[in-house]
């Protein structure tokens, strides 16, 4: 019985100690933001750092879905933009009519949809029809800008209920509100991930599909769903980041699938698939939003930041490949 | 009432029959070992039965019901358990989430991970190994690896069990092990299959024996009324008697090339041999011993250590890639044609000339030259295609074959090493490539190893035959000894290096 | 035995002969929808210039594709040339100078691009996004939201188009017309080609074979710099200018072009006449969304329809290629 609870014990210690490499690295690069510019350490930057960095968690956690499978999702900025554009749309077409609740959930609801649908068609040429998933999600791109531009004709709209703002504006107990919806959908996913089937057949899928498939494991069906939540989740990723920006337009969430990518491959996600934890990935992408704004601090021009995430991602996953062939 | 019955199995690959009409049966509680060489046919049949070659020709019947295999989710579901090789794990799992892959213990809708782990330590624990279950399987050794395969099968309450070359890489106290489990299995009533290329193993834990060539069944006996003679005269046939070991050779005044020491981390073990002009050296080895290494090696594809020697016409040289090896003259037929060999998509001149551009680093490659040159090849080697510009996919195995040969021999070099040259080609084929290469032989300039698992191969061609086992060199025989017995020294190599005594 | 041989047939027309199809069909329904508007020789001559710009571009993915890899850079590329042209006019420097440092800094980049995908062994769709993004984040940070003109370049570049006696759009096809036959040549007719499509069909046999396949890729990713520098140089003339947005889109273009000219994203398939037909074609398709007013979107989403549309139904002719072999 004893040696039974270690084992368990075993594998709680091995989630903390891979996501343990990443809290000393970030818990540095904190110190060194303290020494360097001390100013960004008031509440109010630290209070919007953490709240982009969690509508960008959506993101990231479908992304990870999607990578563990030995996929990739380059569609997930342009389902977010997509997202902000059919808020917009509804508000400025319906909001008069209909009352704050029915369009507060007509927002998530319809962008939901929206995701859910482009996931679809990305999961469905990559498993069933084979067609690489690089050139099927970035079709899936396309269509979801595509789409983004038609909706309001490419015009950024305002969001005409002001009050939506709210939602990542409200805080409680200090937390912004969009961080405890991450935390508790990461929870979530965490437990689908390690505790279900469905996710043991994600891992199992991306490590090797034909041992999964010999296994008995429908690995087409597994590899849609990772497609399709991923579409979902950056759909109410878009939502919130509407909410954030109070506009829709369709270049809002450009160049996220980028971010997402960078902080899954930072937190140890390989994209041969099949390894790599959640919580990882979320630091990945506080780490490098944190970067991100500090960058401003710095006194160095926004612009760059495309560089620092470029070299981030090239540097990432050099030790990625390092560390896997030294086994 | 028989547990399995298969019927006139056949499957077909581009280009190679692989099963030729095979009959095949199983009772409950027995142990039936299928035995045969590479390239016999047991993988295949074990897959048709695994679901994972869905489009076969013939008859399955279980329990007396005419059923159809046409998915591995479907062989589960119908009770058969089968373990290929360990590398059907999933490499990033840890050794419980691959045990009970497809197969897991749930509370509800939640995994029971104290159960899972539990039984899996009670299964590892039966084989007296401690196994780290919470790494990736990646990272355990390939003995550990194996017996997580082998307890991930036993999980699945099957009915019938499959196990091919299960047993090599576990040294003789697990295997012991895994006998006891095979037995307490068959009395429980399981009807098992047991693959495996050491034929005493047979004579440890089979009811009855099997023999496959080339596709076809040569025969089935209870393994209490035959002997290991018997076995092996099925397995290794009659022999072809148009071809027999030339008698004497011309051989060159020096030797064209020493190798001393040559040593590649985990495969080989100072490893030495001199090649002379003239003469065909056989390398002989079971599956799965390494042999290829040496090809590889002498061609630079794998790095070898500081130690090692090679000299090519007294000089030493350095192969640190196949190029250099071309431009020093050693040419290489890689075994498995499709992954190494030849480049499907592109067509039979443009394969042959590969080789050839790059060691002469040709700057024009006109079409007519090409097209010469191919055809040259084409007629000598007698290939079968519509013309040099037909795709190679499209080809038989044995014409696909060919081509790697006329590449080789394109190449113009002067040491040839072929690897399993002939595996998954039609015997007249088959025959045509030996004739072949005991003309170029007969150039004093050149000089041909061959390294293969076929023991027919190798005596019917080799002047001289080494024979390699456990990461060495063992033995250096002269052509005297008979097949027989060239196969039970290999065997026995392999044994008497395992730690506990040898049976029998 | 028929079975077979009919779907090889098909399977190879498709590849090889399917652009020319698509041509005339864009051709023909540009010119009808458009009523008349497309086929104005005016228009023609507009659609030739953006296709030797873009057949440039794309001849270069085309070599790095069939190695097996895929350029994501090439648009970056295209706006670090014209940058660089833009700095060269604003410090003044002699402008065919900063033509010949544009054409280098391209190259240059294509090299780093070759080394680190081969040296690293990353996912050559990584490398080249990452180096898009830094590319693109360092162009952002040199020009602003400014346009840039470089009236002293322009100049130097009707000076050679005046020396040669050409118009700029006789330039521009003939340099994409050198350009396309010398990478014919070479793929047909040189132990480079063979080596290239040796690489992209099966990378491990061709290293079996004496291919040194890292060569071969670190080249493939310099011509692609170097292509969609030159690309940039031909079109300098005629922009005028720079801008953020400049060179944006090249890279979904030329992997348009290329599929339809029938390449394969596997590597190992794909000849440049093709390419150049399958610029062409591109050119058009552009060229008529934008007489309809389709807008910038729209036409990025058609595009991707249209390499999603390729791709699987080559795959499907795979499959059924594949079933008959085994059938046999």
């Amino acid at each position: 019985m004893i040696t039974m609870e270690k084992t368990l014990n075993v594998q709680k210690v091995k989630l903390f100690l891979s996501t343990f490499t990443l809290v000393p690295i970030y818990g540095v690069f904190l110190l060194l933001l303290a020494f360097t510019t001390p100013d960004f350490f008031n509440a109010f930057n630290l209070r919007s750092t953490v709240t982009f960095a969690s509508i960008l968690g959506f993101l990231v956690i479908g992304e990870t879905l999607v990578i563990l499978t030995r996929g990739i999702d380059l569609s997930v900025g342009s389902i977010a933009s997509l997202s902000t554009v059919i808020t917009a749309a509804l508000m400025k077409f319906y909001g008069k009519e209909l009352n704050y609740e029915v369009i507060f959930f007509l927002c998530f609801a319809l962008s939901t949809l929206a995701g859910l649908g482009i996931g679809t068609i990305n999961g469905l040429f990559v498993s069933y029809l084979n067609v690489p998933p690089f050139i099927s999600t970035l079709s899936g791109l396309l269509i979801g800008s595509g789409f983004a531009y038609f909706i309001l004709r490419g015009v950024p709209t305002t969001l005409a209920i002001a009050s939506f703002r709210n939602i990542t504006r409200g805080r409680i107990l200090f937390m912004p509100i969009p961080f405890l919806v991450l935390l508790a959908v990461s929870i979530l996913f965490w437990y689908l991930l390690t505790r279900t089937s469905w996710g043991r057949y994600i891992y199992a899928v991306g490590g090797n599909e034909y041992a999964s498939f010999l296994s008995g494991i429908d690995t087409k069906k597994v590899v849609l769903s990772a497609y399709q939540v991923s579409g979902i989740l950056a759909a109410i990723g878009g939502v919130m980041l509407a909410a954030l920006s109070n506009a829709g337009f369709p270049r809002a969430a450009e160049g996220y699938e980028f971010r997402a990518i960078t902080a899954a491959v930072i937190g140890g996600v390989s994209l041969s698939g099949g390894e790599g934890n959640l919580f990882s990935a979320l630091l990945g992408i506080f780490i490098l939003t944190t970067l991100g704004k500090s960058i401003i601090f710095w006194q160095i021009s926004p612009f760059m930041e495309g560089i620092f995430i470029g070299g981030v991602l090239l540097a990432a996953m050099y030790a990625s490949v390092k560390g896997r062939k030294r086994r | 009432m028989r547990l399995l019955e298969m019927k006139g199995i056949k499957k077909f690959f581009p280009g190679v029959v692989a099963l030729n009409g095979v009959d095949f049966d199983l009772q409950k509680g027995e142990v039936h070992c299928l035995v045969g060489e590479n390239g016999a046919g047991k993988s295949t049949l074990v897959k048709i039965l695994s679901g994972a070659y869905p489009d076969y020709h013939g008859e399955i019947f279980l329990e007396g019901q005419l059923v159809r295999i046409d998915s591995p989710r479907t062989s589960r579901n119908l009770g058969i358990a089968a373990i290929q090789q360990h590398r059907d794990l999933v490499p990033t799992l840890n050794a419980v989430e691959n045990m009970f892959l497809g197969q897991e213990i749930k509370r509800g809708r939640t995994i029971f991970w104290r159960e899972e782990y539990s039984r899996a330590r009670e299964m590892i624990a039966a084989f007296a190994r401690n196994i780290d279950l919470n790494i990736p399987v990646s990272q355990l050794s390939v003995s550990d690896q194996e017996i997580v395969a082998i307890c991930k099968a036993l999980l699945s309450n099957c009915k019938i069990l499959i196990l091919d070359e299960t047993a090599a890489p576990l040294d003789r106290q697990e295997r012991l092990i895994l006998f006891q489990k095979i037995r307490e299995l068959a009395e429980k009533g399981l009807g098992i299959i047991y693959i495996s290329h050491d034929l005493e193993e047979i004579f440890e834990v089979g009811d009855r024996v099997s023999v496959l060539k080339d596709g076809q069944k040569v025969g089935t006996r209870e393994v209490s009324k035959t002997d290991l003679r018997e076995v092996v005269k099925m397995m290794i046939g009659v022999e072809q008697e148009s071809l027999i070991a030339r008698q004497g050779y011309a051989k060159s005044a020096q030797p064209l090339l020493r190798v001393k020491n040559l040593t590649v981390e985990g495969k080989l073990h100072d490893v030495s041999f001199d090649l002379w002009g003239g003469e065909i050296l056989g390398i002989y080895g079971l599956a799965g011993s390494g042999i290829e290494y040496i090809g590889y090696a002498l061609f630079g594809i794998v790095p070898t250590s500081r130690a090692s020697e090679i000299y090519l016409h007294e000089r030493k040289v350095h192969l640190s890639s196949p190029e250099k090896a071309l431009k020093m003259g050693i040419a290489l037929i890689p075994d498995d044609r499709r992954t190494k060999g030849l480049i499907s998509i592109r067509s039979v001149g443009q394969n042959i000339i590969l080789s050839l551009i790059n060691k002469q680093k040709r700057t024009i490659v006109s079409t007519s030259w090409l097209s010469n040159l191919s055809k040259e090849y084409i007629n000598a080697l007698r290939i079968k295609t519509p013309s040099h510009l037909q795709m190679v996919e499209y080809l038989s195995g044995g014409n696909q074959q060919k081509v790697l040969v006329a590449k080789m021999l394109a190449s113009n070099c002067d040491v040839l090493v072929l690897i399993e040259p002939t595996e998954g080609i039609d015997v007249g084929t088959r025959y045509e490539l030996y004739r072949l290469f005991r003309n170029l032989a007969e150039d004093v300039q050149k000089g041909i190893i061959l390294i293969s698992t076929d023991l027919d191969q190798i005596l019917t061609l080799s002047d001289r035959v080494l024979i390699f086992s456990k990461h060495r060199l063992q033995e250096c025989l002269p052509q005297q000894f008979t097949k027989q017995e060239i196969f039970e020294i290999a065997l026995s190599s392999t044994q008497n290096s395992l730690t506990s005594p040898a049976k029998g | 035995m028929k079975k077979h041989l009919i779907s090889q047939f098909i399977l190879y027309t498709f590849r090889n002969y399917s652009v020319y199809i698509t041509f005339a069909l864009v051709l023909v329904i540009s010119g009808v929808v458009s009523r008349g508007i497309f086929i104005r020789p005016t228009n023609l001559w507009a659609i030739l210039l953006r296709s030797s710009i873009l057949g440039l571009v794309s001849l270069g993915q085309m070599v790095v594709i069939m190695t097996g890899g895929i350029d994501l850079s090439v648009g970056s590329l295209f706006s670090l040339s014209l940058t660089i042209m833009a700095l060269g006019e604003l410090t003044s420097m002699n402008p065919y100078l900063a033509i010949v440092l544009a054409l280098g800094g391209g190259t240059l980049v294509g090299l780093a691009n070759g080394i680190i995908v081969v040296t690293t062994n990353i996912y050559p769709f990584i490398v080249t996004f990452a180096t898009m993004m830094m590319l693109e984040s360092f162009n952002l940070t040199i020009l602003g939201a400014a346009a840039f003109n470089f009236p002293t370049i322009q100049r130097a570049l009707l000076n050679i188009m005046t020396f040669l006696h050409l118009d700029e759009t006789i330039l521009s096809v003939g340099i994409w017309a050198i350009a396309t036959a010398i990478i014919f040549f070479l793929c047909r007719y040189s132990t480079f080609g063979h080596n290239l499509y040796a690489v992209g069909g099966n990378a491990i046999a061709s290293t079996f074979s004496g291919v040194n396949a890292k060569k071969v890729k670190v080249l493939s990713y310099t011509m692609s710099g170097f292509l969609s520098a030159l690309a940039a140089v031909m079109a300098a003339y005629r922009l005028g200018g720079t801008n953020v947005g400049a060179g944006a889109g090249y890279q979904l273009n030329s992997i348009a072009a290329a599929v339809v000219g029938g390449v394969s994203l596997y590597g190992g398939i794909g000849n440049p006449i093709g390419v150049a037909i399958g610029s062409i074609v591109i050119a058009m398709l552009l060229n008529i969304m934008n007489i309809l007013n389709v807008d910038p979107f729209i036409q990025n989403a058609i595009q991707g329809l249209i390499i999603l549309a390729y791709v699987a139904f080559s795959n499907y002719l795979q499959k059924i290629k594949i079933e008959v072999l085994e059938r046999q």
